[in-house]
């Protein structure tokens, strides 16, 4: 049996016999089942995002043009709907999906259009902005929790680079807000284990309680107590049950095969895990889409795994009942060209650069499925209906993820600020 | 030689006394009633929105009125307008009204005349520098007579030991081994204090400190963080630092710098002023330069007029203007380095160097703005000739002295964690100093020395207020006490500092990064590639999140990096500095005091002494236990902070 095949009824039966259904044997997702849904139902939402770095040809993936199509077009869930032939489990879930064809953001430049796409203004040099996953942080996160409230997760590189990967600075919202990086979903969080037994490590740490006592008690500083507040949030995850949604090992087997063997397929289940512990915003990158050399083969090759396991995080999350509050979101700084020319460097189907017709999607969190808003010609070239610019598509997400983007921050220099403009709308036929 | 001496100090206290005794006379516009109106009614009657015409940035324009007419009437707040509009809370319109406090001090400055404030200060550059000890006292007349008007006590002096690793920190950036410190602690010569810092500035470290913190100021500036060789630029700039060169000579030679990378190293400095591709932009070198040599935020100017100082789009696009010909190529190293576009023949005499206000996001796009000094004029150019020696000459001329006091401010605050003036580019009337007459007093020093940076980090560093310790003492552990400099401040380590302390703590050359076990193996070595990343780069790359600006006083550090320095094997195993100590001594206090030695420069106290045995003997080994102690010190707040 394929690996990557749905949970068949077989498994279904193994896994709710097990428990995971409603509890679980590891013994770590019983009560975590119970305080992600309590939390859930006091809290706000979560957000997945699936940050494809580098360009996604729109072409070769959910928005097929009919005009010199590369490859064969298949039916989705919804009727008259069509994706390229590699994504048949998402096409099957078109009915989860809510797809975004005219995307129309104006910046073909990698880096800024990456920085335009995350915080919604191109980057100016003057002033900085927060992307949304540090606004998510301040908005959606707790105060007090052990948890990080934004986690960064790389999920690999699979095809050309095109620079830097994006770092979501938190600007005027404090370092606080910073992403916390996983850079291998395998590994979880740097560090959390000590390097000598517990009890030693323990009795280390009161040594080191009673020597900060002792030393800083006359020279009381703002930075010393920030210090010490790192070491006792250090000291409480090393010792928390709940840093273990970063420990995916611990997953049944059955699941951990669902998301797959790959770096990206792991990043998504590390994902689903803090999610449900309770991180509000979860961002996992993908670099290397930049296909200049041609789209086809490289994503024929990307969809064996995209394809299957982020159909597994949609199943998975909505077995878990996390669906309805957490957001799922698949972008990229830009698309790729239509069909410019018979050949030539950057003329050919998806092989330049695009912004100014292409797609994303937004699945979960009350967002509503089975919907297309956009239309492009049939050369895939331009919007033909209903253009969504990169502060809308941001408005979109906090609207799911009930985020106020016109709240007003105020910078160090005294300038109120807020996450997105005054003209910035959602797409409200998405909901 | 004395009496001379007290003469100069007791002029100087009789302005000082005259100066503040004016200040309690009344309120005047600078002082007392801009900051009023900055909080509650220049976001519409400011650089941005000028409701009604009227515009309340400065005295003059405040004075002169708006659509209504004026609104101050001197002397009569009952017929000013100002004064009615707000006495009714009609203004501010916003829910943000003013306080009776603030009103009552509005209603004294428009009854005692509507006065500005004196600037009764003669500026004598035509002085030689002073001797060291001489600036210090004026620095500890001004600061504890602020002190004493406040009721707040200074802290005592700081001990040899603080005092030791203190200097060492702030002067070459690393701390200082053991062998250092046993010396230090046993000497007896009174001028021991004195003799440090001269060795410290003479030696070779000073320079690659300096230059480094130097080269992260311009890092944190830029747009974009590139991984990019800073070496050449960083050498040059340590050598300006240790050969004692002007610092007015330095920024003249980035600035006005024409020609390849290879051969001038400092052209480097216009690479950290590029967009995101690599591309030198002269909006984005007037934005940071004027930040960083001259302390406005000019570049709140660029788009618009600034919203609350009395800054232009023409006074940001004028300094752009010199620059407007400039070009970079977008990966350096590269043989062209900075060059200006030059037309090809001579320009007709008296051609005007102007720039354009682009479109995009600034407003007035289009119009056409001369190259100008900064509030200065605009000066005659050869427009066949690079215009940036002309800029770069009056940027660090002797008359300039917002380049003057924002180098002292800012080397105020890398020794004491906070400036006269904060944040260190936001200088102006609505941002006042703590010390203003200390400040024009260092101005001056630090001008008719030739810009010594070295003979003012000696003048500061003999100081009490210098050498006062990070301990308080009741009564100066309020908030207040803070811009008083009632005791020195806890400053915090860069990553950089933080590794170099580390490696000597532990006594070892590096500390290189845990190897990843799936990663071993054979990998044939590409000649051709570049050197693979150093340790201490790896570390700081860890230790310094992307984005972030360093500060003096606030710590960057996350749980992350913390979990890093409790649990990574490099921070368990004690070093060189247990096996050191295992080999050297034979009791444990022998030892605890090695270890406190090594890592904190100091020895413990009694009571810290009796806690560490007590922990060591319950523990299964010497070794274990010295590992232990190590890692609890060097994990430690005393550690990763300058006090």
């Amino acid at each position: 049996m394929n690996s990557f095949e749905l949970l068949n009824r077989r498994d279904l039966l193994k896994l709710s016999a097990v428990g995971v259904m409603a509890g679980s044997s590891s013994g770590w997702l019983l009560p975590r089942v119970a305080y992600a849904q309590e939390r859930r139902s006091e809290r706000s939402k979560a957000c997945i995002m699936l940050h494809m770095q580098g360009g996604v040809s729109q072409h070769h993936t959910f928005t097929v043009p009919e005009y010199r199509a590369q490859n064969s077009q298949i039916q989705t869930a919804l009727p008259g709907v069509l994706f390229c032939e590699y994504f048949p489990r998402l096409a099957a879930r078109m009915g989860d999906i809510c797809l975004i064809r005219g995307m129309s953001t104006g910046n073909s430049v990698h880096e800024r259009a990456r920085v335009l796409m995350h915080t919604g203004y191109n980057p100016n040099g003057t002033v900085a902005y927060p992307s949304i996953g540090n606004v998510a942080s301040s908005e959606l996160g707790a105060a007090d929790t052990e948890l990080p409230n934004f986690v960064n997760i790389y999920g690999g590189s699979d095809g050309l680079g095109s620079g830097p990967l994006h770092r979501s600075a938190p600007a005027y919202l404090g370092p606080r807000h910073a992403p916390v990086p996983v850079n291998d979903p395998a590994r979880g969080m740097e560090n959390l284990r000590a390097a000598v037994p517990l009890d030693q490590f323990d009795s280390g740490a009161a040594l080191l309680n009673d020597f900060e006592a002792m030393s800083q008690a006359q020279r009381p500083s703002t930075a010393a107590a920030a210090h010490q507040a790192n070491l006792r949030r250090a000291v409480q995850l090393m010792h928390s049950d709940r840093m273990r949604a970063f420990e995916s090992e611990r997953e049944p087997a059955v699941i951990r095969n669902g998301y797959g063997p790959t770096q990206f397929g792991r990043s998504l289940l590390l994902a689903r895990r803090l999610v449900e512990a309770g991180v509000p915003f979860v961002e996992i990158t993908l670099d290397g889409w930049d296909d200049h050399g041609g789209a086809v083969n490289n994503i024929r090759r990307r969809a064996q795994y995209l394809d299957p396991s982020i159909s597994f995080l949609l199943d998975d999350l909505k077995q878990r009942g996390l669906f309805d509050s957490t957001l799922v979101v698949f972008m990229s700084e830009f698309g790729r060209t239509p069909q410019l020319a018979e050949s030539g460097y950057n003329q050919t189907l998806g092989a330049g650069h695009y912004a100014n017709a292409w797609t994303t999607w937004l699945a979960g969190a009350g967002v509503r499925g089975g919907r297309v808003i956009g239309r492009v010609d049939h050369r895939g070239g331009a919007v033909t209906d209903r253009p969504v610019s990169a502060q809308d598509f941001l408005a979109t997400m906090c609207h799911a993820l009930q985020i106020d983007y016109r709240k007003e921050y105020m910078t160090r220099e005294g300038r109120p600020m807020t996450f997105l403009g005054a003209s910035a709308r959602p797409v409200q036929e998405a909901f | 030689m004395m009496a001379r001496h007290l003469g100069a100090l007791s002029l100087l206290l009789a302005w000082a006394l005259t100066a503040s005794a004016g200040g309690k006379a009344g309120p005047t516009f600078e002082t007392d009633v801009l900051p009023i109106l900055n909080a509650h009614c220049l976001q519409c009657h400011g650089g941005v929105h000028q409701k009604n015409d009227l515009d309340l940035r400065t005295m003059s324009s405040a004075l002169k009125g708006g659509k209504s007419g004026s609104v101050i009437v001197p002397g009569k707040p009952d017929e000013s307008l100002l004064w009615k509009k707000i006495a009714r809370d009609e203004m501010p319109k916003t829910d943000n009204k003013i306080s009776e406090t603030n009103k009552k001090i509005i209603r004294a400055w428009i009854a005692a005349g509507a006065p500005g404030r004196k600037n009764d200060r003669t500026i004598d550059l035509a002085r030689p520098a002073r001797m060291p000890a001489e600036v210090a006292r004026i620095i500890d007349q001004e600061i504890n007579s602020k002190l004493v008007a406040a009721k707040i006590p200074a802290s005592s002096r700081a001990t040899d030991a603080e005092f030791l690793r203190r200097t060492y920190l702030d002067i070459t950036g690393k701390p200082p081994t053991v062998a250092t410190t046993k010396a230090f602690l046993a000497d007896s010569d009174s001028e021991r204090r004195g003799k440090l810092v001269d060795k410290l500035l003479a030696s070779p470290e000073y320079g690659q400190h300096f230059a480094e913190r130097w080269l992260n100021v311009f890092r944190q500036m830029a747009v974009i963080e590139r991984e990019w060789e800073p070496e050449p630029f960083l050498g040059w700039l340590g050598a300006r630092f240790n050969a004692g060169k002007g610092w007015d000579s330095t920024v003249r030679d980035m600035i006005a710098v024409s020609g390849s990378f290879a051969e001038n190293p400092q052209a480097a400095y216009y690479y950290y002023n590029a967009d995101m591709q690599g591309k030198f932009e002269p909006k984005i070198m007037v934005g940071n330069l004027s930040q960083v040599f001259l302390g406005v935020q000019l570049q709140c100017a660029e788009c618009h007029n600034h919203p609350f100082s009395d800054y232009k789009q023409k006074d940001f696009w004028g300094l752009a203007a010199f620059f407007s010909i400039t070009s970079t190529p977008n990966n350096p190293p590269d043989t062209r380095g900075v060059r200006d576009r030059l037309p090809k023949q001579a320009p007709k005499p008296g051609t005007q160097v102007i720039v354009t206000i682009p479109q995009g996001e600034a407003r007035n796009a289009g119009t056409k703005v001369r190259a100008k000094f900064l509030k200065g004029e605009e000066p005659e150019l050869d427009a066949g000739a690079s215009f940036r020696p002309a800029l770069a000459n009056w940027l660090t001329s002797k008359e300039n002295r917002l380049f003057a006091r924002a180098s002292v401010n800012r080397l105020w605050a890398q020794l004491f964690g906070r400036g006269f003036v904060n944040p260190l580019n936001d200088f102006g009337d609505h941002n006042a100093p703590s010390h203003p007459e200390l400040l024009e007093s260092l101005t001056d020093e630090f001008i008719v020395s030739g810009f010594d940076y070295k003979h003012l980090i000696r003048c500061i560093c003999l100081s009490e207020a210098y050498q006062r310790t990070t301990h308080v003492v009741k009564g100066n552990e309020v908030p207040e006490a803070e811009p008083l400099f009632a005791r020195m401040t806890s400053k915090v380590l860069p990553p950089e500092e933080l590794y170099d302390a580390l490696c000597v703590a532990l006594e070892v050359p590096e500390i290189a990064p845990p190897v990843d076990p799936k990663k071993k193996g054979n990998k044939k070595v590409n000649p051709k590639a570049p050197p693979p990343p150093t340790s201490r780069f790896l570390f700081v790359k860890f230790f310094r999140n992307p984005g972030d600006v360093d500060e003096p006083t606030e710590l960057k550090l996350g749980v992350p990096h913390v979990l890093k320095m409790m649990n990574e094997a490099n921070f368990n195993t004690g070093g060189n500095l247990v096996t050191r100590v295992m080999k050297s001594t034979k009791a444990p206090e022998e030892a605890i005091d090695e270890l406190f030695l090594a890592v904190l420069a100091r020895r413990p106290s009694s009571v810290e002494r009796e806690r560490f045995l007590a922990f060591a003997s319950r523990q299964k080994s010497a070794e274990e236990a010295y590992r232990r102690i190590v890692w609890v010190l060097i994990n430690s707040s005393e550690f990763v902070l300058n006090n």
